[in-house]
């Protein structure tokens, strides 16, 4: 924790405000990620997690405070958001590839078209990354043969493709069974060990406590605790944090 | 053998330059059918794309000119170019000007009404998921969006095609001689020769038809099938 000043801040959240309508989704939030960290968001339905990350990625204008990607003011800005999309990698809970182009032209669309980088170039790393998530034999498959935690995977390395100061993952295994839940969450963990920079959101506890550098608590569009996972998971300050918490374990009824 | 053709009266068509001046007709046909077609197909697209538009000005106009069009049937909206630009503007249009402009109309309103439906029914989380990944709009439009539509629109827009071949019959009704018109006015001329005329030559005029509207409908079916897939 001491040498923290030293190491390279990527992403910078300072006093964000978002409203919808007229309701806070995200209130006085103020964050920080440096280079190789993985942050895991959580908290309970609607507590403003998606909301988050949507306005990282500038899919969302912000009504008050400041995001700094690499240094960069990037919060509401309006031009060259290409540049800036570039640099974050975003994962959507509902893998959504593009259904009419293969594995592999799903994943270098935007290498060739945004990067300008050269096709066999990044066909070579395309297929390089598949590998890693172990399907290196569907590259010419159409994503509707896929099941969802292959789709997930192909939308992990898409992402990947791109070379990104940052990954965003939004629930990537909401709606998976436990089997492919595991194999894309596998993935995460491996790339956590590669040192990728990541803000992940899940709900998938086990998951958080493995992979996290910190766990973030949000409650209404604030946090409400960051700590490293031993703190978080056995000794939470919050009653809000003990009692979310509380809704991840089952009393037994009968004795 | 000729006496089978004797009997369908498709006889007269074999005398003089009928079935030259049938054929004569035909292209007519194809010519109004063809040229209206690529201008619907063309402008419909720009259409369809314009109406995805928030702009309130853009669908009121929209709206109206579409349910205009739809409500009115073409034979009237026949008369009313043809006879109706004589009157209010003083110019002369050709009965295959006129008719190219209205079955352009119709297209595209038509067309647009295809191209909205299709663009609007590909998903949010596409235009979100092309979006993250950098690409800007125009580029998130033309590789993720279009592409998609297109599948939904080309089988969709083939049987406006073909009703649109069809529909061209009336206009005979403003004087222009196409296919159908040739077919009456041989029937006419050969009544007293050959009692079943009509029969022969309106036979030879379904033929014609279903050879062109056929092979469009089958490779609709066929690509509708494949896309099915993916
Ligand atoms: N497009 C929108 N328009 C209006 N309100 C919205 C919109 N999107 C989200 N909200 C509101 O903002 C708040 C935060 O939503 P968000 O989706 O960020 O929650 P979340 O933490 O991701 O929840 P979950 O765990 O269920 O995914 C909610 O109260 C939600 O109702
Ligand atoms: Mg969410």
């Amino acid at each position: 924790m001491l040498d923290e000043n030293k190491k390279e801040v990527i992403l910078e959240i300072s006093h964000l405000h978002k409203k919808y309508d007229e309701n806070f989704a995200i209130k006085d939030l103020s964050l920080k990620l440096h280079k190789r960290e993985v942050v895991v968001l959580v908290g309970s339905s609607g507590c403003g997690k998606s909301t988050l990350l949507r306005c990282i990625n500038l899919l969302e204008d912000v009504q008050g405070g400041e995001i700094k990607l690499c240094g960069e003011t990037i919060s509401n800005r309006k031009s060259n958001l290409s540049e800036i999309r570039q640099k974050i990698g975003m994962v959507f809970q509902n893998y959504e590839l593009f259904p009419h182009k293969n594995v592999l032209d799903n994943i270098i669309l935007a290498p060739i078209k945004v990067q300008k980088r050269k096709k066999e170039e990044v066909i070579e790393d395309a297929k390089v990354l598949l590998k890693r998530v172990g399907l290196e034999g569907k590259a010419y498959s159409m994503p509707s043969q896929l099941s969802g935690g292959q789709k997930q995977r192909v939308a992990i390395v898409r992402a990947l493709c791109m070379n990104p100061e940052i990954l965003l993952f939004d629930e990537v295994t909401a709606s998976l069974d436990p089997e492919m839940t595991r194999e894309v969450l596998e993935v995460i963990l491996e790339l956590a060990d590669m040192g990728k920079t990541m803000l992940v959101v899940t709900h998938e506890m086990q998951f958080a406590r493995a992979v996290a550098d910190r766990i973030v608590f949000m409650d209404e569009g604030s946090i409400i605790e960051a700590t490293i996972p031993e703190d978080f998971f056995e000794s939470p300050n919050s009653e809000k944090v003990k009692a979310f918490l509380d809704t991840f374990t089952y009393k037994q009824k009968r004795k | 053998m000729f006496s089978y053709v004797k009997d369908l009266g498709i006889d007269v068509l074999f005398k003089g330059h009928n079935f030259l001046r049938l054929m004569g007709g035909l292209l007519v046909t194809l010519k109004i059918s063809l040229i209206s077609i690529a201008i619907s197909v063309v402008l419909g697209l720009a259409f369809g794309i314009l109406m995805q538009k928030k702009n309130i000005a853009v669908r009121v106009v929209s709206r109206i000119y579409i349910d205009f069009i739809r409500i009115m049937p073409q034979l009237v909206l026949l008369f009313i170019v043809y006879f109706g630009s004589t009157r209010a503007f003083r110019i002369n249009l050709t009965g295959e000007l006129s008719a190219i402009i209205v079955f352009s109309l119709w297209g595209i309103a038509e067309m647009g009404e295809i191209v909205r439906g299709s663009l609007s029914s590909v998903s949010n989380h596409q235009y979100e998921s092309a979006e993250a990944l950098g690409l800007s709009r125009l580029q998130t439009f033309i590789y993720v969006i279009l592409p998609q539509s297109l599948r939904r629109i080309i089988p969709i827009s083939i049987n406006l095609i073909t009703r649109m071949i069809k529909t061209t019959s009336l206009v005979l009704m403003i004087g222009v001689v196409e296919m159908i018109k040739v077919a009456q006015q041989i029937i006419e001329a050969n009544r007293m020769l050959s009692k079943n005329a009509a029969f022969g030559v309106y036979l030879v005029v379904f033929i014609l038809y279903f050879l062109i509207c056929w092979p469009i409908s089958v490779l609709s079916m066929k690509l509708e099938k494949r896309w099915k897939q993916c």
